[in-house]
């Protein structure tokens, strides 16, 4: 009578994820100090828990839209990290064979239509899923993922609205980290949740501590849920903090040390989860230790898959413009 | 053969439209006032009645959503989207979902997305109009990596280009001339594909090439007509694409002349006119005879009063003249 | 401060919450978002009637979004009452009401909650005797009022200025007391619910299959939430001195609207009245407590709960109303 609401396996899923992020994230951020990851960067550290909380309610065939801090919502997603670090290094072995970089990490074999470097790009990409699914009759969602900076963009509202008038399976997943790049959320919006907004589409929508993963994993199963049965898109805002700057070599001049201090002593999503497992007697600190050391295996191998893969070559400038090669001139070069 | 039957530009995209909806369930379409109200200027006609709303979507005023969804829809392969954009003024408010996201997707994401998408969208000038309503903008499509640009001037050719774009897996922006909506002639009714990149010779000559696009095809085709009664040869070459290019047709004509003159309906500058010249300056230029002259606007927004628009509209007449200076 | 020492105290303490109104129950019930702009409103309705009636002086909890500060804001030059805000440093959690009532409790004649039966919980947990005025935000609640603010005020005002007595216009609530190992761990002021979920996440409770047992201070069959449960089976009034606790298994089906829109078949095993003070142990541990319908605490080891009549005290806007009309509130 009382079945589970959540495996216990699942819950070990959810924690190796977290870790798996975190462990990542830590690992580019030095890979990026040490001039091996070129470009821009922005990293997913204290945020682990909103990918991973969606995206333990989701299968392969359902489809995530992504954001330019998209890390996390691959690895969650099951995207290859070698092929994502490779990536990041600018490898022909990466996801994109170096065409993409840390803000384009995709993998649609698992139904990850890519980050993004324009925010708000992705989320009506999401809509537009839902929209295929619905058509072709399938029983999976999608769901996009975006910031607080996103939510005053135009593809925002519109790609919220489509979804609402056309009832198309998709969940909006806002992660509201307090900082469009600088500015606080407070001087972004007069309302002070992102779930407010919902209202005026007409959909549901629930604000929820974006560092408490089974919070996450809850308001976002039942948005899901929903999806898949017919009725309809809902927004979700996950209130969370990014625990390093909006990009690599940002000097966060915009808020206090004591500010970042206090969301990493109170409000790390990986200690507050790891507690829960501890009292329940999921996991054991040496599984903890464990899961650790595999994590950052698993990692230093994708390093070492990534340094070791050969640069792209010159003549590749010109392929993957296209998909159907035509007569005439397609791709000019004088 | 028979007679063919004459239709006009806005049926025969009606036709390529109603071809791929019924061959093809993945293809759908999504715009304003598309449905119900059969399209602003009357193309997609009878489609919802037939289709239904699940097919033809008639949208809200959110070009950049609905372009987003049609990307969506095209990456994850489930969707083949045609997505009408009213007028391609307008895509202003959603060039971003253009040239960054579809655009890009496949290039940045390494060959791995494939975005089979159109995007028709309404251009030219002549229906007093105004400057927000009145662009070609052929010239800035094609300026952006990622794009195929179709510009069609015949009936026939609308409706065989077009059955193309949507079977083509690419972002393509599918440019028709607001003017020639109600221009007849002669189109096959069984579905005809003519392929992206392949200019079309609307008029052989030997004297000087004329490369035109459009309404503008029209115009150099009566002053050919004209000046063949002086004895003045010209060829009319159409490239119907802007990207792909039919580069070789074009060069070769050139070649042949020694004589080009470009008759374009887009702005000037960093142009379509500007860079075909540039073909002909790098490519043909030992055999060109006299310099190259270019047929366009001048570089201002389109002006209201027919009286201004008449002139802005590069005319028969400026395109007599250009042929005669440079013969 | 320059703070004038009143013969009676007429300061009036405000307590909004910013956070509530915007839970999964949007999601799993059909309850919608209550926006901060709304609560903004309903301050600026607050603050101007305080001040037709004559108060001078508010004290309030600052919060993370600025509900008072936009409301002053609104009113602008015509605001003449003083406002000061607490010197708490905002959490943006419950903390920040905890903090703001233990403050505001010795220097205020009354606080007006604005927010649900979780905001009021705890409020109740610090305010000792001052009465306070419970407005709701949202749909889902029992303690608090769901009324026009404008009315509230006027009933905070008639005592504050001394029109009602707070002996004839306000009334002790009860509460439920959670012992562990004899130490009080916590508080409700309506119901606890015994639950299996595995885990607090979301909080809200609508998954019935998962509850065991619940205790009430009140209930009826014409509220909503947890309580209906009991209030589906008896009624017992808040004027009673006596709870209700049920145990749900094998036995008769009740259908209870545990949710906005929410109806739930749940079959009650047994069910008693509970006496003021008579304990009650916890049969289902470990498991999940949630208080006034929100999951809060894990137990692991035996759990003791008692109603007691402990609870806040509560303007009785009506009678409070009345009375002061007759001794001339509302004549010039």
């Amino acid at each position: 009578m009382n079945k589970p609401v959540i495996s216990e396996e699942k819950l070990l899923w959810m924690y190796e994820t977290m870790v798996k992020i975190r462990v990542h994230e830590e690992r580019a951020a030095e890979l990026f100090a040490e001039n091996k990851v070129p470009g821009f960067v922005h990293l997913y550290v204290g945020e682990e828990a909103v990918a991973t909380g969606v995206v333990a309610n989701l299968k392969k065939e359902d489809f995530i839209s992504s954001t330019h801090r998209g890390h996390g919502h691959y690895i969650a997603k099951g995207g290859d990290i070698k092929a994502s670090m490779a990536e990041l290094f600018g490898k022909t072995t990466g996801c994109c064979k170096g065409k993409g970089g840390s803000m384009h990490i995709v993998d649609l074999s698992i139904g990850e239509l890519g980050a993004n470097g324009i925010v708000g790009g992705g989320i009506p990409h999401a809509v537009g899923a839902a929209m295929g699914i619905k058509l072709n009759g399938l029983d999976d969602v999608a769901v996009a993922f975006f910031g607080d900076g996103a939510s005053n963009q135009q593809n925002f509202h519109e790609g919220i609205n489509l979804a609402a008038i056309w009832k198309l399976p998709v969940v909006f997943v806002c992660e509201n980290n307090g900082y469009q790049i600088s500015l606080p959320y407070s001087k972004q919006q007069i309302i002070n949740s992102v779930a407010e907004r919902g209202k005026s589409y007409g959909i549901p929508a629930v604000s929820v501590d974006g560092q408490d993963v089974m919070a996450v994993y809850e308001v976002a199963k039942e948005a899901i849920e929903r999806a898949r049965n017919g009725e309809g898109p809902s927004l979700i805002e996950a209130k969370t903090y990014r625990f390093r700057g909006h990009f690599e070599g940002d000097p966060a001049i915009y808020r206090t040390k004591k500010e970042l201090e206090w969301w990493k002593e109170n409000k790390d999503p990986i200690i507050i989860f790891k507690k829960l497992l501890l009292e329940k007697n999921i996991l054991s600190e040496d599984d903890s230790a464990l899961i650790q050391k595999k994590k950052e295996e698993e990692i230093e191998e994708a390093v070492k898959f990534a340094e070791s893969s050969p640069w792209p070559k010159k003549e590749d400038i010109l392929k993957d413009v296209f998909s159907t090669s035509t007569k005439g001139v397609l791709v000019w070069e004088w | 053969m028979g007679m063919v039957r004459k239709i006009s530009y806005a049926q025969a995209i009606n036709e390529a439209l109603d071809y791929k909806l019924s061959k093809d369930k993945k293809v759908i379409m999504i715009g304003e006032d598309i449905g119900t109200f059969g399209g602003t200027f009357g193309v997609t006609a009878g489609l919802l009645d037939k289709y239904g709303p699940e097919r033809i979507y008639d949208a809200p005023i959110a070009e950049s959503g609905q372009i987003g969804v049609a990307i969506g829809a095209a990456a994850t392969g489930l969707l083949r989207p045609v997505f009408e954009l009213m007028f391609i003024d307008f895509f202003g408010v959603c060039m971003d979902q253009i040239y960054n996201q579809a655009a890009k997707m496949r290039y940045m994401f390494g060959g791995k997305a494939k975005i089979s998408m159109v995007i028709r969208a309404a251009g030219g000038a002549g229906m007093g109009a105004a400057a927000q309503h009145s662009q070609l903008l052929h010239s800035m499509f094609s300026h952006l990596p990622g794009l195929k640009v179709v510009v069609p001037s015949t009936p026939s050719d609308a409706k065989g280009l077009l059955i193309s774009s949507i079977e083509d897996d690419d972002p393509v922006v599918f440019i028709e001339h607001k003017g020639l909506y109600a221009v007849k002639g002669p189109v096959p009714e069984e579905p005809q594909r003519i392929p992206l990149g392949v200019a079309d010779v609307k008029r052989e000559g030997k004297d000087i090439t004329i490369v035109a696009t459009a309404a503008m095809v029209y115009k150099s085709l009566e002053v050919a007509t004209k000046l063949y009664k002086e004895g003045i040869s010209i060829e009319v070459i159409d490239p119907r694409s802007i990207v792909p290019l039919d580069e070789n047709t074009i060069v070769n004509s050139i070649k042949k002349t020694g004589r080009l003159v470009v008759v374009d309906e887009d702005y000037p500058r960093a142009s379509f006119a500007t860079d075909i010249a540039a073909i002909a300056a790098s490519k043909c230029f030992k055999e060109l005879k006299s310099p190259v002259k270019l047929v366009t606007p001048p570089a201002t927004p389109i002006p209201f009063s027919p009286a201004l628009e008449k002139e802005w509209i590069p005319s028969v007449e400026k395109i007599e003249k250009a042929v005669r200076e440079i013969l | 401060m320059n703070e004038k020492k009143h013969k009676v105290c007429t300061t009036v303490g405000i307590i909004a919450n910013p956070e509530s109104g915007k839970d999964i129950r949007r999601l799993v019930s059909h309850a919608s978002v209550f926006d901060n702009m709304e609560k903004v409103n309903i301050v600026e309705r607050i603050l101007t009637t305080l001040q037709a009636f004559g108060i001078r002086k508010v004290l309030v909890m600052p919060d993370t979004f600025g509900i008072v500060l936009r409301a002053i804001n609104v009113i602008g030059k015509n605001l003449k009452i003083d406002i000061d805000f607490l010197p708490i440093e905002t959490l943006g959690n419950w903390k920040d009401t905890y903090e703001a009532t233990r403050q505001m409790k010795d220097k205020v004649s009354a606080i007006i909650v604005i927010g649900g039966d979780g905001t009021n919980r705890i409020v109740a947990k610090a305010c000792g005797d001052v009465p306070i005025m419970p407005l709701s935000t949202g749909t889902n609640n029992v303690f608090p009022y769901m009324m026009e603010a404008t009315i509230a005020a006027e009933a905070v005002a008639a005592i504050v200025m001394g029109f009602t007595s707070k002996e004839e216009g306000t009334y002790k609530r009860k509460r439920l007391e959670i012992f562990q190992e004899d130490k009080l761990k916590d508080i409700a002021l309506i119901d606890i619910a015994v639950t299996m979920h595995s885990y607090i996440g979301a909080k809200a409770i609508w998954r019935s299959e998962l509850l065991k047992e619940i205790v009430v201070t009140q209930c009826s069959p014409y509220n909503i939430g947890l309580s209906s449960i009991a209030g589906n089976i008896k009624e017992i009034r808040m004027d009673e001195n006596h709870g209700f606790y049920l145990e749900i298994g094998d036995g008769e089906m009740i259908k209870a609207a545990i949710a906005p829109g929410v109806l739930k078949e749940i079959s009650i095993k047994n069910f008693r009245i509970l006496n003021l003070d008579e304990k009650v142990k916890l049969r289902n541990i470990p498991s999940l407590l949630a208080l006034d319908g929100e999951r809060e605490l894990d137990i692991n080891s035996d759990v003791y709960v008692k109603i007691t009549r402990d609870g806040p005290k509560v303007i009785n806007y009506q009678k409070t109303l009345r009375i002061a009309a007759q001794r001339g509130f509302f004549k010039n």
